[in-house]
């Protein structure tokens, strides 16, 4: 698993979101890309406000689902992975 | 290029140039209008021997100009709301809507299904079902290799209307009750419920023109799967996959076991 590392990533501009049964759906207007999360990238979504670091990320997670940080931590990579594949971040890089 | 047929694409008028539109009258008569509402599109030319083609060249001309979201899908009808069955071709659409017919549902259409963007009901092409002669024999009908319907080219499909299969069209729009991905091969048919977001992703893979109406095609697909219940179903046979879906509802499955029309 490659290790995301973004100080604090933000949702990119002209992304909309929805919820369905609980996931979140995410459109965004510049690819005409829509996406599914699964839960726990849903969740790491939803935390995305431009201030919060990855790390502060993880520990809530971790404290909210009662899982170790390693695991967690595996599990925001991925959802980050994702969300900067389809261009979803804004300023993706350091 | 001789003759000119219209053909209403759910609610999109497409002019079909073809030589010789007489059988092609006669066969796809229940998806033909004598003049436009509106400006038709087209015209597009086509092989009046190749049935289907005819309709895939028509569909293909709607594609850009529909208002509604259009899907590769069959779906019938019972209790005014709908079941759909998105899919790809080849992978039995046409055949399990022909065995829900049996099992007392009224027909929508075996092929696309257009989703108003705005109260996500919908209608079909209620063309003929076109059914292979595996399908055909199926579901009990004769099997008449010299039959007038064969359509496709090579000849290798039926057009069954759905009086003959004991149904009949359901004309207008409706709401959706369930979305069904269904999936041959299986050992014994299964029905098992899949996510809202499964239901989302497979009503856009499904879609022909979501490119076109952008992100009012997402909400609506996201409005469709928030609302309908999503199913996997798992085909042994066609009959006792028709059986499951029509448990789903009430008045189909009590119209189950129907004899052949």
């Amino acid at each position: 698993m490659t290790r995301v590392n973004r100080s604090a990533p933000k949702p990119a501009v002209g992304v909309r979101e929805l919820e369905i049964d609980g996931e979140v759906t995410l459109y965004h207007e510049a690819t005409a890309t829509a996406l599914v999360l699964n839960n726990t990238a849903s969740d790491v979504w939803r935390l995305l406000d431009g201030h919060r670091s990855v790390d502060e990320i993880v520990a809530m997670l971790a404290h909210s689902y009662s899982t170790d940080h390693e695991t967690v931590r595996a599990g925001v990579d991925s959802a980050l992975d994702q969300l900067t594949g389809h261009q979803l971040l804004e300023n993706p890089g350091e | 290029m001789s003759d000119s047929v219209l053909i209403d694409v759910v609610g999109v008028t497409v002019r079909v140039r073809v030589d010789g539109a007489e059988r092609l009258r006669t066969i796809l008569a229940n998806v033909m209008v004598d003049e436009p509402a509106d400006a038709a599109v087209g015209p597009v030319d086509a092989d009046a021997d190749d049935v289907e083609g005819v309709l895939a060249a028509a569909v293909r001309a709607a594609i850009d100009s529909s208002p509604d979201l259009l899907l590769h899908a069959g779906a019938v009808a019972a209790d005014g709301q709908v079941t759909v069955f998105p899919g790809a071709s080849g992978q039995g659409k046409s055949t399990l809507t022909a065995a829900c017919l049996r099992h007392g549902f009224g027909y929508v259409t075996d092929e696309l299904v257009a989703v108003d963007l705005d109260t996500q009901q919908v209608n079909g092409l209620a063309r003929p079902l076109f059914l292979t002669a595996w399908s055909v024999r199926a579901m009990g009908l004769p099997d008449d290799d010299a039959a007038d319907d064969l359509v496709g080219k090579p000849a290798g499909k039926r057009a069954v209307p759905p009086e003959q299969l004991g149904s009949a069209t359901t004309p207008g729009r409706h709401p959706v009750a369930n979305v069904v991905i269904a999936r041959r091969g299986a050992q014994a048919s299964a029905l098992t419920p899949i996510a809202a977001g499964t239901v989302f992703e497979e009503i856009l893979t499904a879609s022909f023109n979501h490119y076109v109406h952008a992100e009012r095609a997402w909400t609506a697909a996201v409005a469709l799967a928030n609302s309908a219940r999503g199913w996997r179903l798992d085909v042994a046979d066609p009959a006792s996959a028709a059986e499951l879906v029509a448990g789903l509802t009430s008045s189909a499955g009590a119209g189950a076991g129907g004899s052949p029309g």
